[in-house]
């Protein structure tokens, strides 16, 4: 394996609290050592003076794999015209799509923004198998996989029994045979309805058919995922999304959290693309930002943490959500390309192409949402920055959000082209915080490595750490970030070197290597007495429900290129 | 002898026993060209002729000679022909710039005749076959012993029925529980006209080569051609789809699946409008209208109905709960069992579609009838589809290989997206081979379209009409073609197949395909879901991963091995190895 | 100043010529003309390969007065023209496809046929046809919304045309003097196409505005388009028809407000089932 030794960087690592610290990081055999343990007569020695290194970014919520990401790519040929790059074999495969892009350009595309582990946030079970042909197409970046769950028939039939041990019994059980990551909850309940009925629902409403609320699902979950002390808890992406005074919704489900048991360490929930469920207001025309009290809330209960769903306007982008409800609304404003699919007893999905513009009234409210909780918000560990990719924009414009972020001028720059009317209603303007670049670094590689658990290995350049290293060509103690905030953008948009698992990945701004990261999953120990109790309830109604059969519904192993497996103790007992 | 001319409009499509003789007895036994080769017409026009035997059919790409076969079913000033060799000597190759030629409403003529029956030979010699002469051989199976494998996955159709129990005796499979004669048929007849040895070409015959040679071989073929190639692959893994992919980028090829020729519209028009659509499950469990339009599943996907439309769902009570609609230009097998059937005038689809939308959206319609439909069943039918609980359109070739192609489609789409504004109503494609749909997927992730993929300026572009396979041979664009699991010389239009004559091509397959004929190199592959263990994807986008039952004979790889050595060869030859 | 490329070589693959334009000769040396590159296939190579360039040693940097004359062209030659901006293209033989795509001025002259995609996305100048030209004519791309067709500019068609002429064009007038495919108009939004012959299946389907007119018989229509008139003759564009026509609006399910003009003599068996409306319309 290939030694590396990085000389003079400007290091920022918040998990080890190196705050713009000049030092050599060492890298030997996929780890970052001490330095003392390279062989410099045969290691490679990067000099890295003058310019910013941090660790591998972690993107906890990209759609970059699976069915509705394929369809989008299908649905849009006009998103890949004027957007190919030719191939440099064998270093480098074609790449080619914007909002939808194909595999090599999602995973050299984050390669190049100097991240290294991405999450695929929403796969339906029975097509889950898909979405790890994807994850395993991907090159560079370790990925992960959120399974969904809330509109799961055998999931409603459990939390209707009011069975928590073998609910969360279910859930260990399709975690490791989905090979997936998290336990994931959109719109809850609401692709039932959807499926059922075609319409979707708030929060205390009740499902059709079954007596439960989507407050009684996320409640059963959020219990269910304490018990197995999974380490990333919930992810929910909140009923009523894209609705005007949806903001309500969000407040009640984020206060949920007070009303679960703690078992297990880590946050009880998390919240995904805040600014789409961050909706005041009664209508279109009067909406307004729910980001004050969003991030009241937020600052209030810390058990709690967000992503920003960040809009970014004047850019393409492809709305793609498990939430199907929510798409056929959008399909109404948009009125040219809308699909939709219900999945099997899993779930539903829609997708509609969408394009931000800086001069809606409505477009104008979206990004003032997400940065106004970002801003507001007290504790930078517990804000990740997203663009829900591609719904709110794509990934690549994440250093855009970078320099909104750090300074006040680019955010003033934009708002000259942006809807005056909206601005006015909010408090944006005269927000004047600024954020470091080691508050960037915090939210983009610490927290989300602890939000997943993974602080151990991923997320920092502390020695056993894995060596996923970015570094940056600029120079923080020269440049000032918040007057030349195209220096941000310029220097995060292009990483210049970037290692993964120990290799160049990418040098001098490109890529000059095709490795393949891994897939991360758990498999949550489950009690034998238990596991057969579940057996003897899931097969038969997994042949009344499913139209495949239970043994080929399970993802094996071998399946999977290559197999991060985290064995999980959990709390379950009988 | 009368010499009554008949102008007719010819229709292709499937049959169950052109299907269960190409399993069974192979595309070179006579049983398999008995079965596509003759033509049903209605007992009315077969009198007009004089009721012969046999006519000559002919129309502006070619002439045959077939038998005729009385069918009160075809619609008189229509006939059937079933897919395969003869109908594809008939048809237009030209597309519309869509990428599927003319496969049904073509226009011919019929006319009795003293000349003889066309024969596969003739077919041959028409098309300029490079071999006649087939080293056709059976594989050898041992008996030996028994097995039971539960939940097996079918490798013929879309439905990819998953719960199949195969019985094993040695390498004799000897019972197939639970599939369709097809799938039996297949199972029971998978050691049937195998390739069983790599073989390059001689002059006009084969001679057995070693493995590598033939890789070597065939990596030269591929790495010295200015643009070859790649097509089929809806019958392999999508682990194979993936590496013929990357070959095709190597060589700044075209890459391109059986899609092409059957549902490729159905992917056009996704892409102008999207989609309504979901997987069986909630179509069992909630549907209470489901149509089939232009798809015949009693013959083409048998265990479709049984799955989905005759079984008791959670919240439907099965078949009585359920009304059927046909709406076909035939009255098939399939129209036997409906609740209503409507006849529509062939390659009238668009029209009437678009009437419902009309009658849908409750705007004038100024005709008194659309497409052979009188306007008032048409307001009746929207009714229907507008006050069902959850409604499911299935739609085939009936639709997708009309004139219109993929604006038929877009009109469906369109129709099934707008009665959601009503209630629940989803469409879904009835996909023809076990993995053309994975096929589309492998290459949507790899390069953003599903097929016609060219990468000629080193990424991906989809042009159809140009970089779709019947134009680029019918126009004889390319210089070099690998065939893999695929049969292009049996349902491509005359001139494209002519190409095939004219370039060097490699075929790689587990069978004697007729596409063998103008191979330059065969490589034999195992069958997947029988040989070998893969993925494919459901018609409604289910993965489901194939196991294997029997190992592959010996010295035989399976596809994804055999195109991993060419593709390790390619790069080589192209100094692109990593 | 005039430039003469003699196919030398006959290519066997679809051969993407799109450096060859006045633009990407302007201001080149003659050397540099015959390096320029070209795809065989997916292999690059050189004008060179392939042609003999005849002409002035150094090419003018003003590309309206550059003339390339193709000689003994062949259907394998694509993309010819791509976006020039002026000047003039001479094609002698039939050619391939792409021809003048996104072309935004000076002529393309074709004594020939040529293949599919003939003026896509053109945004202006002159493109004519001595010969029969392929499918989607002045078209808009796979999956682009309607309206990014061609936009403006003339594509003048002696022969006949095929399927999808004008599909999605915003402006621009294409005139075709025989007659034309299937959906001749499809999701048009402006723009004029005359047809002086027949047309295939269901002219203007999902047309917003522009106008469609079709001198011979139209295979067929959908029911969403309104008989609105019958007017005794036409003028379009320069060219009458001394003949009555039947004037449709639509297409109404997109709630267009395109108009499609066809030859009343020669539809008949359209205009047939019509007959209460034509009656109303007379009256």
């Amino acid at each position: 394996m290939t030694e590396i030794l990085i000389k003079n960087g400007i290091v920022f690592d918040p998990l080890n609290n190196i705050r713009g610290e000049v030092m050599d990081i060492a890298v030997k055999d996929g780890k970052i050592v001490d330095p003392s343990e390279i062989d410099l007569s045969k290691a490679i020695v990067i000099d890295a003076k003058n310019k910013v290194v941090m660790a591998g970014g972690i993107d906890i919520h990209s759609h970059i794999a699976g069915p509705k990401v394929n369809i989008g790519r299908l649905m849009r040929p006009e998103d890949h015209y004027l957007t190919n790059k030719p191939h440099a074999l064998p270093y480098r495969r074609a790449e080619t799509g914007l909002t939808v892009p194909n595999v090599f350009r999602i995973g050299y595309g984050y390669a190049r923004l100097g991240y290294t582990f991405v999450v695929e946030p929403a796969t339906p079970p029975i097509k889950t198998r898909h979405t790890h042909h994807e994850l395993n197409s991907i090159p560079i970046i370790d990925k992960a996989a959120y399974v969904l769950v809330d509109s799961n028939w055998i999931t409603l039939d459990l939390i209707a029994k009011n069975d928590r041990d073998l609910l969360a019994t279910y859930f260990a059980w399709l975690l490791y045979t989905t090979k997936t990551y998290a336990l994931k909850l959109v719109d809850p309940g609401s692709d039932f309805a959807w499926v059922y009925k075609g319409r979707g629902i708030d929060i205390d409403e009740q499902i059709p058919f079954y007596n439960l609320t989507p407050r009684d699902i996320i409640k059963s979950i959020a219990e269910a995922s304490q018990l197995l002390n999974i380490p990333h808890k919930v992810h929910i992406h909140c009923n009523r999304l894209g609705y005007p005074g949806n903001y309500i919704t969000t407040l009640k489900t984020m206060n949920l959290s007070s009303s679960i048991t703690k078992l297990s360490p880590s946050y009880i929930l998390h919240v995904t693309h805040v600014q789409f469920t961050g909706y005041k207001g009664d209508s279109w025309a009067t909406l307004e930002s729910g980001g004050e009290d969003i991030a009241r809330e937020l600052n209030r209960n810390p058990d709690v943490t967000l992503d920003l769903g960040q809009v970014i306007p004047g850019r393409p982008a492809t709305t793609m959500t498990a939430d199907a409800p929510f798409e056929f609304v959008l399909y109404h404003l948009t009125r040219w390309k809308w699909y939709s699919t219900d999945t099997e007893v899993d779930s539903a999905a829609g997708i509609v192409p969408y394009r931000y513009r800086k001069k809606s009234y409505v477009n104008t409210i979206q990004w003032v949402i997400g940065l106004e909780i970002a801003l507001l918000a007290n504790d930078p560990w517990r804000v990740f920055i997203t663009t829900d990719h591609p719904n709110a924009g794509t990934f690549l414009d994440y250093p855009k959000i970078f320099s909104w972020l750090v300074s006040r001028k680019a955010r003033e720059d934009i708002m000259k082209e942006m809807n005056q009317r909206a601005l006015k209603r909010s408090a944006l303007p005269s927000i004047d915080k600024e954020y470091t670049l080691y508050d960037i670094a915090v939210m983009t590689r610490a927290a989300p490595a602890k939000l997943l658990g993974l602080e151990k290995v991923k997320g920092h350049l502390g020695i056993g750490a894995d060596a996923d290293i970015a570094i940056y060509d600029i120079n923080p103690f020269e440049v000032d970030i918040s007057k030349n905030y195209e220096a941000v953008i310029k220097a995060f948009s292009r990483a210049w070197l970037v290692i993964k698992s120990g290799e160049i990945v990418v040098k001098d701004y490109e890529v000059v290597n095709t490795v393949y990261g891994k897939t991360y999953y758990v498999k949550p120990e489950i009690p034998e007495d238990l596991e057969k109790e579940l057996v003897k309830i899931l097969e038969p109604k997994f042949k009344e429900y499913y139209t495949i059969s239970l043994e080929n519904f399970v993802i094996k192993e071998h399946e999977i290129k290559k197999p991060a497996e985290m064995m999980i103790r959990t709390a379950l007992r009988r | 002898m009368s010499f009554n001319k008949l102008f007719i409009i010819l229709n292709t499509g499937r049959t169950i026993r052109q299907g269960m003789f190409m399993e069974s007895d192979g595309k070179w036994s006579k049983k398999y060209f008995d079965e596509v080769a003759y033509i049903e017409m209605n007992p009315e026009d077969v009198k007009t002729l004089g009721n012969p035997s046999k006519v000559k059919v002919s129309t502006n790409r070619g002439s045959v000679v077939l038998p005729v076969r009385v069918n009160d079913r075809v619609r008189k000033g229509s006939a059937f022909i079933p897919m395969g060799p003869c109908a594809s000597l008939l048809v237009d190759h030209e597309t519309d710039g869509t990428g599927i030629p003319y496969l049904k409403s073509t226009k011919a003529i019929v006319e009795p005749t003293d000349e003889p029956l066309t024969t596969l030979q003739d077919f041959l010699k028409i098309l300029e076959a490079k071999v006649v002469d087939i080293p056709i051989t059976d594989l050898e199976t041992k008996p030996g012993e028994k097995r039971v494998v539960e939940n097996v996955s079918c490798p013929f159709c879309g439905d990819v029925c998953d719960y199949l129990r195969i019985e094993v005796e040695g390498a004799r499979i000897v019972r197939n529980v639970g599939g369709c004669a097809i799938s039996i048929s297949k199972f029971l007849n998978y050691n049937k006209h195998r390739i069983l040895k790599p073989y390059i070409r001689d002059g006009n015959r084969f001679i057995e080569v070693s493995l590598e040679k033939a890789i070597d071989m065939a990596a030269e073929i591929l790495a010295n051609a200015k643009y070859p190639l790649i097509y089929g692959l809806s019958s392999t893994c999508v682990e194979a789809i993936e590496v013929a992919t990357e070959i095709a980028e190597v060589t700044h090829g075209v890459i391109d699946n059986t899609s092409v020729v059957c549902h490729g519209p159905t992917m056009l028009a996704l892409q102008e409008v999207g989609a309504v659509t979901a997987t069986f499950g909630p179509m069992l469990h909630l549907a209470d209208l489901v149509i089939f339009w232009g798809c015949n599943p009693r013959e083409a996907h048998m265990n479709h109905i049984s799955r989905i439309v005759m079984p008791r769902g959670r919240f439907v009570e099965g078949r009585k709960a359920r009304k059927v609609v046909i709406v076909d230009v035939r009255k098939t097998v399939t129209a036997d069992m409906a609740d209503l059937f409507i006849q529509v005038e062939p390659g009238r689809d668009v029209e009437l579609l678009r009437a419902l939308r009309m009658a849908i959206k409750d705007l004038e319609i100024e005709v008194p009838v659309v497409a052979g439909v009188p306007r008032e069943k048409i307001i009746e039918l929207a009714e229907m589809l507008r006050t069902a609980r959850y409604g499911v359109l299935f739609f085939g070739m009936g639709l997708t290989q009309s004139e219109a192609r993929f604006r038929a489609i877009e009109e469906a789409m369109k129709l099934v997206q707008e009665l959601n504004e009503w209630t629940k109503f989803v469409l879904l494609p009835m996909r023809g081979h076990y993995n053309v749909n994975g096929a589309n997927q492998v290459l949507l992730w790899n390069t953003g379209y599903p097929y016609a993929v060219d990468f000629a300026r080193g990424f991906p572009r989809m042009i159809v009409g140009v970089t779709s396979t019947p134009d680029l041979l019918a126009n004889g664009d390319v210089d070099a073609a690998l065939i893999i699991a695929s049969d292009p010389a049996a349902h491509f239009p005359r001139k494209a197949v002519e190409h095939l004559s004219k370039i060097p091509v490699i075929v790689v397959d587990a069978k004697w395909s007729l596409t063998t004929a103008f191979a330059d190199i065969v490589i034999p592959a195992g069958m997947v879901g029988i040989e070998c263990e893969g993925t494919v994807y459901r018609m409604d986008g289910v993965p489901i991963y194939m196991k294997k039952i029997l190992d592959p004979p010996p010295g035989i790889l399976c596809d994804k091995d055999v195109l991993e050595m060419l593709l390790k060869k390619v790069k080589e030859l192209k100094k692109v190895s990593s | 100043m005039s430039f003469v490329l003699k196919l030398k070589s006959i290519p066997k693959v679809l051969t993407d010529l799109r450096n060859v334009s006045p633009d990407k000769f302007a201001g080149k040396k003659i050397e540099e003309i015959r390096n320029l590159k070209i795809l065989e296939g997916g292999v690059p190579t050189t004008l060179d390969t392939v042609f003999d360039t005849d002409g002035p040693t150094s090419a003018p940097t003003d590309v309206k007065t550059i003339e390339i004359t193709i000689e003994n062209s062949l259907d394998k030659l694509c993309f010819i023209g791509y976006k020039m901006s002026g000047g003039k293209i001479v094609i002698k033989g039939g050619v391939g496809n792409f021809v003048g795509y996104k072309m935004r001025g000076g002529t393309i002259t074709v004594h020939g046929d040529t293949r599919n995609y003939l003026g896509a996305k053109m945004v202006n100048g002159v493109i004519e046809v001595f010969g029969n030209a392929g499918h989607r004519v002045g078209c808009k791309l796979q999956g682009e919304k309607p309206g990014k067709g061609m936009k403006g500019g003339t594509i003048i068609i002696h022969g006949n045309a095929g399927a999808d002429v004008g599909w999605g064009m915003a402006g621009g007038t294409i005139v075709v003097e025989g007659s034309v495919g299937n959906f001749v108009g499809a999701d048009m939004v402006g723009g004029v196409v005359v047809v002086k012959g027949g047309s295939g299946i269901y002219p203007g389907l999902g047309m917003v505005g522009g106008r469609i007119v079709i001198g011979g018989e139209v295979r067929a229509i959908v029911p969403s388009f309104y008989l609105d008139s019958i007017t005794p003759s036409l003028r379009v564009r320069g060219i009458t028809f001394q003949k009555p026509f039947a004037t449709f609006i639509g297409d109404a399910i997109v709630f267009g407000k395109g108009m499609l003009q066809i030859s009343y003599e020669d539809n008949k068996h359209i205009l047939e089932l019509y007959k209460d409306i034509l009656e109303e319309v007379k009256s």
